[in-house]
């Protein structure tokens, strides 16, 4: 102790001694600066006698090894925490940094200094006590000058680009040659998200390594600048081939990187050739493509893939079968080139026709697109067309339609379709159809797919890089078209008919006897030439049901139902929503609820089509299906005779007509009348010899194919003066099964011009042959023009109060087309002139309710007009006159006074002098006899009754009974009311009236006098 | 001073240290003095996940609690008690956006600042972290300076921040209006090597001097008062100074980012003790900024620890 306090002693005596200055004091003395870094270089941690913060530790075991303290993290980063130096990114992403703690492996070559520095034998970057890399590995603080711009961390080297990466990875940086990214290539461009997350480049924008590589504050395995989870840093720059899913990959023509294929199994041997894939097991940039220590001239692909394209075909197994085949552009057309100006010889047999980045669209197309309607066939046809490699293999005008949706099958089918993008779709109904739907190009058969094919070589239905094998029972086609397949073994079937059925181009298969994919005739890939003159459906059909055809025994007959007309004909509008009756605007509402089962129609072109299209013989048929009901015993469709359930036809037809009211739906009340002679006259046949019991009720009248006439008629004719008539009469005749309904002796006119009646009708009119026409093209009134056979009460169509054999029809039934009853509807809707007569005296509703007619109705049963006139069987001829005569000197007057006469209904009605002087016999001068009756001219009657020119002065001369004013044309007053000289049912005025002609001013008074005995009595000249 | 004078002077000690180092074999060891501390909570999470190097704290007069996060480029807000408020702000250099923060302060009327250090300004929000103003921190010659703390006076309202590019401490007017400021690189007593934190408390303003391993005190017009520290590892001494705070018996508080210790002086300057946990010295991990609130909490930005460790004084 005591030498301790001597020396405190002599140290208290030499302070006066130790005179520095306060510049001196705060010098910093070089050791000091050194223990900025080198802290166990403080002398404190050797004084026996203190304490330090922190224990003397001058090789710390660190995280990275044993090593010398001041190269330890913890000493870097006491100063670029930010507060000295910011190089907290470094700590940010720890993880992501060059590895420390690790002994470099033999890929890694570590430098030794130079000759010049005299110690070649050490590492220019050397490792820690323990042989591992650790910071001091490559920073030191006696590196390279602190003042070099391009390299001011502390390196052990200059980084001038990447430089120091270079003198341990060597190896990596012999670009693409070499198996390695390249570097040092200039970019065009450089993406600044790259920019944003730290990545550097060169000048001119020169790739070095840290333009990916982050030594510290990386963002992924490997020191990767960004993330390269689904080579996501590679998309940066090569945005162009980073198509993340297939759709991007079909629009920039790129292989898709990104996915998982279901079809497509990354092999093993890709894997151990350093290929990678995603953490779900897609398919990314690494799966193919190896940026460093890749093999030697492989374009730093994982595998070389030179001329035999030996890389694709290692995922692509079934695709590289296409080496074998015709469409090896190697066998097929060496000299062609790609896109990129490369013979097959140079670009391999995938790149050819595909290349993996930088393609055209879809598929990646490695040749010009061709023309089409549809992404993935117009690959195709970039060779199959006309001047193109594969001109002698083009599928001609008509070849089976592409870029159709595969939904319009409406069932799920294995072949695949391809959306607008060029995706393939399978079983989902979502693509199109394409050349590709049928055609796999990478393989020539589909039951052999190794089996080669060259030039030359024939193909057939089996092969022709078909998907699946077509011939015998077109397996192909039904794949797609199941509804067709019922073809088989029906009449339609041509391999199982007698006479063999020859098709143009090809080997005939269930199918194919009938339609060609390719270079088909006609309509529907007809493979016969159609026939001219119908329309394409038809024509078609008309190839063999033709006289001398293959369905010679099957023929349509000069009388066959309509085709190529319009349902609009019918009042169906159809439409891709159905067919509705009427329009919206205007529905029929008799059948509102009637529903319409949507049949084919089609286009001028056959092409199906709902909107305004047109029935054909398919619209009823479906020539693949024999029976719409149920599947027929084997065999059974070949040999049976059709019947109205089967025969092709699309709906069965049963005694309902369902399928012929499915389009006449206005017709099928007729099974509810007596007009179905399966309840009227079950034993009655038509002309084909079928009896009405067994047979759709329309079968009675009609035949759709081979009938005798107009209408379809399917009986024979009676008398008649046109056919329509003749169709009627053939029943409604003496030995008829109708007999007991026929129309007598005074009945309606027939074959009369509606214009005399009035010009106008809605009513139908017929021609001599039985036609619909209108009358300026020849219609004229025959008995359906009042009569629809179909309907017996045309208010309530569905009623069944016809459908007896006895039932006694009225004014508002017996199948008329609208009712006669009470307004007399049907008869004004030609007789428009009488009209008028509703409302007035001579409405017998308002005068006589309870009067009745020759049939002994009243006027509620007959109607207005049938009170007086009779439309069949009436009592006279004259004006078909329906109740009995009165007394007087001619039949007009007759007429009248069977009313207006003691005794009868009008009795108070009666005038004195009920009848003109007989002996006056007058001539009207204006009648102009050629062109009929002057307008207000007075009639004067024939002894007949008729109307003539010269004839006794009846009651009509001077009076129409079916109007009461001729001053104004309205109905009547609905009242019973007394008339004077501007009513009274008077003709309509004239100068040059009867009356006045004669008697001239004293016309008037001489009518009064004579008709009103009033008048008679009380006036001074006839007292 | 003549060459004898010399001589002794140099001579003498040298004898005497090594008198001392060969006779001291009986001395005893000297003992740390530590003075222990309450921990009473981390905060270390944020809904958004863990912290990323947080390198400052500052507490407002309501303990509202701001954080730097630096790794994540944001600044995070805690209630009294720790609970999470909200953060504001993220990597960018537009308006209320950062890059890599380093210091904030909060002054009297809770407005928050923020040294936008590699955006080169100070950023202004209010307490609710609503952008409010920022302004350039540039240096004499035009340059962009590299802030890296910011405190506010609450006598004057004038900023003082401090710029490690010309190692000097400038000062803004309360609108960002730059009045002037002091300091070059150097060893002297107006002079820096990377000054750090600022606080500025009444009326003085304690600047950390890194690599001159002392706290600085100065005036607020700029005149050296006194400084604290020295460089070395014995207690009372810094390797790596990096945050400064006061209680409110006027006692300092330093870290020291390399030996994890925090290290405390008397209002008269003299060391006192190490913060202690138990019997042993509190072991930071990397400490950085640091705070005090008006409850004698203490806030320690650990920036390795990833975390904000809360102590009670006393």
């Amino acid at each position: 102790m005591f030498v301790r306090y001597l020396l405190i002693a002599v140290l208290l005596l030499a302070e006066p001694l130790l005179v520095f200055d306060d510049a001196e004091a705060r010098t910093i003395a070089a050791k000091r600066e050194c223990s900025i870094c080198h802290i166990m270089w403080l002398d404190d941690f050797q004084r026996p006698n203190v304490t330090p913060l922190i224990p003397y530790d001058p090789n710390p075991v660190m995280n990275s090894g044993r090593q010398d303290v001041v190269s330890n993290e913890r000493n870097c980063f006491s100063c670029h925490d930010g507060f000295v130096l910011d190089s907290r990114f470094v700590w940010q992403n720890k993880r992501y940094s060059h590895p420390i703690g690790v002994v470099p492996s033999d890929k890694v070559e570590l430098p030794t200094m130079n000759e010049a520095e005299m110690r070649p034998e050490l590492n220019l970057f050397p490792l820690n006590k323990d042989g591992k890399v650790y910071c001091g590995t490559c920073h030191s603080a006696h590196g390279v000058d602190w003042k070099q711009d391009a390299s001011p961390v502390f390196l052990r080297a200059k980084n001038i680009e990447s430089s120091i990466c270079l003198n341990c990875h060597r190896n990596r940086s012999t670009g693409p040659k070499g198996g390695n990214h390249p570097v040092r290539k200039k970019l065009d461009s450089i993406p600044a998200e790259l920019l944003d997350k730290g990545a550097k480049f060169g000048k001119d924008n020169i790739i070095i390594c840290q333009s990916c590589h982050r030594i510290h504050g990386g963002r992924d395995e490997k020191v990767l600048v960004a993330s390269n989870k689904n080579s996501a840093l590679c998309g940066k720059c090569h945005s162009d081939r980073y198509a993340r899913d297939r759709i991007e990959s079909a629009r920039m023509g790129t292989h898709p990187v990104n996915i998982v294929s279901k079809k497509v199994k990354i092999p093993q041997e890709i894997i151990d050739r350093g290929g990678k894939v995603g953490e779900r097991g897609e398919i990314i940039c690494q799966t193919c493509h190896r940026p460093h220590l890749a093999e030697k001239k492989a374009a730093i692909l994982v595998k070389r893939n030179s001329n035999d394209s030996a890389l694709c075909r290692t995922c692509h197994l079934k695709e590289g079968r296409v080496r074998e085949t015709k469409h090896n552009m190697a066998l097929q057309e060496k000299e062609s080139k790609n896109i990129r100006g490369q013979k097959v010889s140079q670009a391999g047999v995938c790149s050819a026709c595909h290349l993996p980045h930088s393609g055209n669209g879809p598929k990646m197309w490695a040749r010009e697109i061709g023309n089409g309607p549809e992404k993935i066939s117009r690959l195709c046809l970039s060779c199959h067309s006309r001047g193109k490699i594969a001109e002698h293999k083009q599928v001609g005008s008509i070849s089976h339609p592409l870029g159709r949706n595969m939904s319009r099958l409406g069932v799920t089918v294995k072949l695949p379709g391809f959306t607008d993008a060029g995706l393939k779709k399978t079983g989902d109904m979502k693509g199109k159809v394409s050349c590709a739907s049928c055609h796999d190009p990478h393989q020539w058969d589909p039951e052999d797919p190794d089996k080669s094919s060259k030039p030359g070589d024939p193909g057939n239905a089996n092969n022709r890089f078909l998907r699946m094998a077509n011939r015998g029972s077109s397996a192909l086609c039904r794949a797609c078209h199941k509804d067709k397949a019922e073809v088989k073994g029906t009449k339609h079937d041509v391999a199982t008919m007698d006479v063999p059925a020859k098709s143009k181009g090809g080997t005939p298969g269930l199918c194919k006897t009938c339609h060609l994919v390719h270079k088909g005739k006609g309509p529907r890939l007809w493979a016969k030439e159609p026939v001219k003159g119908v329309d394409p459906i038809s024509s078609i059909c008309l190839s063999c049901h033709n006289k001398k055809g293959l369905g010679k025994k099957k023929t349509v007959g000069e009388h066959s139902h309509p085709v190529n007309a319009p349902l609009s004909n019918l009042g169906i509008v159809s439409s891709d929503k159905g067919w509705v009756i009427g329009t919206e605007k205007k529905p029929d509402e008799r059948y509102k609820n009637r529903e319409l089962k949507a049949l084919p129609l089609f286009d001028a072109k056959g092409r199906k089509t709902a909107r305004d299209g047109q029935v054909t013989c398919a619209s009823c048929h479906d020539p693949h299906r024999w029976s719409a009901a149920s599947k027929p015993a084997k065999g059974a469709a070949l040999t049976a005779e059709g019947d109205a359930t089967t025969s092709f036809l699309r709906i069965p037809n049963s005694q309902r007509a369902e399928l012929c009211i499915n389009c006449h739906f206005d017709k099928g009340a007729v099974a509810l009348s007596k007009h179905n002679l399966a309840i009227t006259a079950p034993e009655e046949q038509n002309s084909i010899g079928q009896k009405a019991r067994d047979i759709v009720v329309c079968f009675n009248c009609h035949v759709p194919h081979n009938a005798g006439g107009a209408k379809l008629w399917g009986r024979g004719f009676g008398p008649g003066g046109d056919k329509a008539e003749s169709m009627c009469r053939e029943c409604h005749q003496d030995d008829g099964i109708a007999k007991n309904k026929q129309t007598g002796e005074n009945s309606h006119p027939l074959q009369a011009n509606i214009k005399k009646a009035g010009g106008r009708t809605q009513l139908p009119l017929f021609n001599k042959k039985g036609e619909r026409r209108d009358s300026k093209s020849g219609g004229r009134v025959s008995c359906p023009s009042c009569h629809d056979p179909h309907q017996w009460d045309p208010a309530d169509p569905l009623s069944q109060a016809g459908a007896d054999a006895e039932v006694e029809g009225g004014a508002n039934t017996s199948f008329l087309r609208m009712p006669a009853a009470p307004d007399g509807a049907l008869c004004i809707d030609c007789h428009r002139d009488q009209r008028w007569v509703k409302g007035t005296d001579h409405d017998l509703r308002v005068t006589a309710p309870d009067a009745k007619n020759l049939r002994g109705e009243t006027v509620q049963e007959s109607g207005i007009c049938q009170q007086c006139h009779m439309v069949h069987n009436a009592g006279q001829a004259l004006r078909l006159w329906a109740r009995k005569l009165g007394p007087g000197q001619d039949i007009n007057a007759q007429m009248c006074r069977g009313c207006h006469d003691e005794g009868f209904i009008a009795a108070q009605k009666t005038p004195v002098m009920k009848n003109h002087p007989a002996e006056v016999k007058a001539q009207n001068l204006q009648r102009r006899a050629r062109r009929g009756p002057v307008r207000g001219f007075t009639p004067l009657f024939n002894e007949e009754g008729k109307s003539a020119n010269t004839g006794v002065i009846s009651c009509p001369t001077c009076h129409n009974p079916h109007r009461w004013s001729p001053v104004v044309m309205e109905y009547g007053a609905g009242e019973n009311i007394e008339g004077n000289s501007r009513s009274s049912f008077l003709r309509n005025r004239s100068k040059l009236a009867l009356c006045s002609n004669c008697h001239g001013m004293d016309a008037l008074f001489r009518y009064k006098y004579f008709h009103g005995q009033s008048s008679r009595r009380q006036h001074q000249l006839y007292r | 001073m003549d060459y004898r004078n010399r001589f002794l002077g140099t001579t003498l000690p040298i004898v005497a240290f090594l008198l001392l180092l060969f006779s001291g074999g009986g001395a005893a060891k000297q003992v740390i003095p530590l003075g222990k501390v309450a921990h009473l909570f981390d905060i270390q999470s944020t809904p958004d996940g863990p912290l990323s190097l947080p390198s400052d704290v500052a507490v407002a007069s309501d303990n509202r609690v701001y954080i730097v996060d630096g790794g994540h480029h944001r600044v995070l807000a805690y209630g009294p008690d720790g609970e999470f408020l909200f953060s504001f702000g993220k990597r960018g250099r537009a308006e209320a956006e950062f890059m890599w923060p380093l210091g904030i302060d909060v002054d009297k009327a809770g407005l928050v600042y923020v040294a936008d250090k590699e955006n080169h300004r100070i950023q202004v929000f209010d307490r609710d972290g609503q952008y409010q103003f920022g302004f350039a921190v540039n240096n004499k010659d035009g340059t962009p300076g590299v802030p890296i703390d910011v405190a506010v006076s609450a006598k004057t309202g004038l900023i003082f921040v401090t710029e490690n590019t010309q190692h000097r401490i400038l000062v803004f007017d309360t609108d960002g209006t730059k009045l002037g400021g002091w300091g070059k690189q150097g060893v002297k007593q107006r002079e820096f090597r990377y000054p750090g934190s600022i606080i500025v408390q009444d009326g003085d303003v304690y600047i950390v001097d890194i690599l001159n391993t002392t706290i600085k005190i100065f005036d607020e017009r700029g005149q050296y008062q006194y400084e604290v520290g020295e460089w070395g590892v014995l207690p009372g001494q810094f390797y790596r100074p990096k945050g400064v705070a006061i209680d409110s018996q006027g006692s300092i508080y330093v870290t020291d980012s390399y030996m994890d210790v925090v290290e405390v002086f008397d209002k008269g300057y003299k060391f006192t003790h190490v913060l202690a946990s138990g019997r042993q010295k509190h072991k930071f991990h990397a400490p950085a900024g640091i705070a005090i609130d008006g409850r004698d909490r203490l806030y320690v930005a650990e920036m390795l620890g990833n975390k904000v460790s809360v102590f009670k004084l006393r």
